[in-house]
């Protein structure tokens, strides 16, 4: 079934993104319960329920015009959001295959992959793209293979080499993070470039998780979510450009709290790869604003919730703390103080 | 996570030499196999009498032939079987069960050198990781060592891929592998990789201890064969079951045997995936991976089932 | 925003030699007389070279003298100078080897970025930071890196930027993160205090 795209959208400017309600539906709503702590949060990743942004390995929605435009905008502005160290040249070509061949085979009203020994063509209607190369040969493809194919992906991207039992992000497409740097973090080990993150550490999930990250195989990917908030739908929030989006956090009042404050979901997706035994981390970015969210009454509440429940740290680190008091304050409206269920489904 | 595993036949048996065979599997539905990394193995399920064994073998071929795998197995004497097996009864449309590719040995891209030393049959991952440097147009060089030219198994191939690079060894007429001249003097950023028997690894570490090498430098492959012994009792705490540990299954082959889940990985001591915690030892633990601490291991808590077991009455688990 | 010692922050335990390695290069830049005397009392196996950087080469110098017998000495009066006599001292090297790098956190990461280019990995790289804790500060808005930073909070040599000084730390570059400090609310920033000294 073809997804209708939304054409005139954006994530900057006049921040014009809005979600249908078919997206909200959709929305990878995060918390389980009325409080929030990290844990290894790790699940299989496959095939899950129709119609959800777990459905398929690489999920695409109607933002999909609107984000890789905003990809191809931040990175006509700064080239660096996309590096990859000389190394990882077959793990860029893994990420071709696994991208394209999930893609051609999940949406096929939308793209489609044609294969004749090393000879592919690759056609994305939506971006009006037809594109014959040879699979290995840098050279018949307009740019390095692993940025061909991530500026025609929603989501950022980071290809983490495995070695010495470790991992090492180093090579990455990052235009829609939650502030961090790839230019600054490329190279880092696991545990380095999770450095800042506060409080995880002393509760040991880092290590849990490399350890298990080790150990992921071909063919059995896993999934875990991660969340943080953001003023004005805006996918460019990284480090390098906050003297543009910073002030934005001062900006919140609480006749605008409700469209402009967005609960941030990432998806988070890792692959082993085959070729070169790397892993592909994806970072698929979802944005609703609270009143979007508030359409789902459970879902204003329990937000309302956590947040009340935050731990200082975890607010400073998310970024939250400016206007924390006005999104509690907006979405109290919402909480009638009644024994939400478990799980994040909608009631 | 117990992967699904892949149904393949036997599509083509080839005598290597006395007691070495190649055999190549297609898979049973005639689709493609994934694509792999050079150093990634398969556990083939060997069905032994009643019993079920595990044993691990490199992918030896060119991970790009996605139509077919190749595996060399060398008839060991003395073994629990599996090779013995293979070498009687794998024939063109023997139907075999083997896991997705695992790389427990894989190469060091950032590596400005790389030295693959390989002893008898441990050329089957060695060959996979010249064809991948050769492919990757890498600065590497190759050494095999047999015993005797009737086991130079796949020394031509190797040869094929990087004429210049490639060093053979007979060790019968020329003397085993001299690592102390091999590493002497190598330049910063050297990575090596040796797959043979134990005394050839050991040897490369020891001098390249010797030399100074850094141990992180050193990599090494061996696929520990799960030691035999006395059978013994083993009670799972979590369900209750009681059962008894033959003499010729592991610790983990019988607690899949008696349909229990538990998770496995490289099934030869490396990789840490089997651990289970061990509540009660009535004996000795005998601790033959290479994965538990000394501290793990002396403090009776924990075993790597796949290849270890208890000297003694019963073993409880918690799980 | 206080943070405690980050993960990616390195630390600088007390330099010991590493007894298993048998070329050992000492690369220092910056004067610790405790340090080398320790250093030299015990030497390890093998061959030691040691290279300082010495402005004034007739000045006396704690890694000139007292050195072990058959100890190789070098001596540059430039950093960037010494550091290009590393690099091709490491060429020469070979899996032996072992690069101690003694001096400023810049100068450290400074040696050991080329040790890494070189090929070499953690376990053969040792680092012991003496005189200051000014740090390299990389600007993640015009990626310019300022050097010497005593300050929580500095002004960035590249785009004229208030940085704030993370703890975040790059081995890479070699450098912490700054960022514009009053992004949010223009001019509102913390007190300037001198913690890097």
């Amino acid at each position: 079934m073809a997804i209708a795209f939304k054409t005139q959208e954006s994530f900057r400017g006049d921040y014009s993104f809005r979600n249908s309600p078919e997206a909200v539906q959709r929305f990878p709503f995060p918390f389980h319960q009325d409080s929030y702590m990290y844990s290894v949060n790790m699940e299989p990743h496959g095939s899950g329920p129709v119609g959800s942004v777990f459905e398929h390995a690489f999920d695409i929605d109607e933002h999909y015009l609107a984000e890789i435009e905003d990809r191809r905008i931040t990175l006509a502005r700064d080239p660096q959001r996309c590096q990859s160290l000389p190394h990882m040249i077959d793990a860029e070509w893994d990420v071709v295959e696994l991208l394209m061949t999930s893609l051609a085979q999940d949406y096929p009203e939308h793209f489609m992959l044609l294969r004749d020994g090393s000879h592919w063509t690759w056609i994305n209607r939506p971006l009006n793209l037809r594109q014959s190369f040879i699979f290995g040969d840098a050279a018949t493809l307009p740019c390095g293979p692993f940025e061909y194919i991530t500026r025609q992906a929603q989501g950022d991207f980071v290809v983490m080499d495995q070695r010495d039992n470790n991992l090492f992000a180093d090579c990455g497409m990052v235009t829609s993070q939650a502030d961090w740097s790839l230019s600054f973090d490329l190279g880092m080990s696991f545990m380095e470039w999770h450095a800042p993150v506060p409080l995880a550490h002393e509760l040991g999930i880092f290590e849990r998780a490399l350890k298990y990250l080790l150990m992921l195989q071909q063919g059995h990917p896993v999934r875990r979510l991660n969340w943080t908030m953001t003023v004005n739908p805006r996918l460019d929030t990284a480090p390098e450009t906050y003297p543009e989006w910073g002030s934005d956090r001062a900006s919140v009042t609480p006749q605008t709290a409700g469209d402009k404050v967005h609960l941030r979901v990432e998806l988070q997706t890792l692959f082993r790869l085959p070729r070169s035994n790397a892993m592909l981390f994806g970072i698929r970015c979802y944005l609703a604003s609270l009143a979007e969210l508030a359409t789902q009454p459970k879902w204003a509440a329990r937000l309302h919730r956590v947040l009340n429940t935050l731990p200082p740290q975890l607010a400073e680190y998310k970024g939250l703390v400016r206007y924390q008091p006005l999104a509690r304050q907006w979405l109290a409206a919402h909480d009638d103080g009644r024994e939400l269920s478990l799980g994040t489904q909608p009631d | 996570m117990k992967a699904a595993p892949l149904a393949v036949v036997v599509r083509a048996v080839r005598e290597l030499g006395p007691e070495i065979r190649e055999f190549t599997l297609a898979p049973a539905d005639g689709g493609r196999f994934p694509t792999y990394s050079a150093g990634s193995h398969v556990v083939v399920s060997l069905p032994i009498g009643e019993r079920v064994h595990r044993n691990a073998y490199s992918l030896l071929g060119d991970p790009a032939a996605t139509d077919e795998w190749r595996i060399a197995v060398r008839r060991q004497s003395g073994s629990r079987g599996g090779s013995q097996w293979l070498h009687q009864h794998a024939r063109p449309g023997l139907a075999l069960e083997i896991s997705w590719p695992v790389n427990l040995f894989s190469l060091v891209r950032t590596a400005r050198h790389q030295i693959l030393v390989a002893g008898g049959i441990g050329i089957t991952p060695i060959l996979g990781q010249a064809r991948e440097l050769a492919r990757l147009g890498a600065s590497f060089e190759a050494h095999y060592a047999y015993r005797g030219a009737a086991n130079a198994a796949f020394a031509d191939e190797l040869q094929a891929l990087a004429p210049s690079r490639v060093y053979l060894r007979d060790s019968e007429r020329d003397g085993h592998l001299d690592f102390g001249a091999l590493l002497a003097r190598r330049p910063l950023g050297t990575h090596v990789y040796v797959c043979g028997p134990q005394s050839m690894v050991d040897a490369a570490k020891i001098a390249a201890a010797r030399l100074g090498w850094p141990p992180g430098h050193i990599h090494s492959e061996q696929f520990l064969a799960p030691a035999g012994g006395e059978p013994f009792e083993v009670e799972m705490r979590a369900s209750g079951r009681r059962f008894t540990v033959p003499r010729d299954l592991s610790l983990l082959e019988a607690i899949e045997a008696q349909g229990i889940d538990t998770p496995s990985l490289c099934r030869g001591g490396a990789c840490g995936q089997c651990e289970l915690e061990v509540l009660e030892a009535d004996g000795t633990l005998h601790h033959h991976d290479v994965y538990l601490s000394d501290a793990e291991r002396a403090s009776g808590r924990k075993i790597m089932p796949c290849v270890s077991r208890l000297e003694g009455r019963c073993l409880v688990l918690n799980h | 925003m206080l943070t405690p010692r980050l993960k990616s922050q390195p630390c600088y335990p007390p330099m010991e030699w590493d007894r298993s390695g048998r070329q050992h290069l000492l690369f220092a830049a910056g004067e610790d007389a405790v340090l080398a005397r320790r250093l030299f009392e015990w030497p390890p196996l093998g061959t030691l070279t040691v290279l300082s950087v010495q402005e004034n080469p007739d000045a006396p110098s704690c890694w000139r003298s007292g050195l072990p017998p058959g100890a190789q000495q070098r001596v540059a009066r430039r950093r960037d100078a010494a550091l290009q006599q590393l690099h091709d001292l490491l060429e020469q090297a070979d899996m032996g080897a072992r690069l101690y790098a003694v001096g400023d956190e810049d100068s450290i990461w400074q040696a050991l970025r080329i040790a890494e280019r070189v090929g070499m990995g953690a376990e053969a790289l040792r680092r012991h930071r003496i005189a200051t804790q000014a740090r390299p500060v990389y600007c993640v808005h015009c990626r310019h890196t300022t050097r010497g930073v005593t300050t929580n909070v500095a002004d960035c040599e590249g785009c004229g930027r208030a940085l704030f000084v993370r703890d975040h730390f790059s081995r890479r570059l070699g450098a912490y993160m700054g960022f514009q400090v009053d992004a949010e609310v223009p001019g509102e920033r913390p007190e300037v205090e001198e913690i890097y000294r």
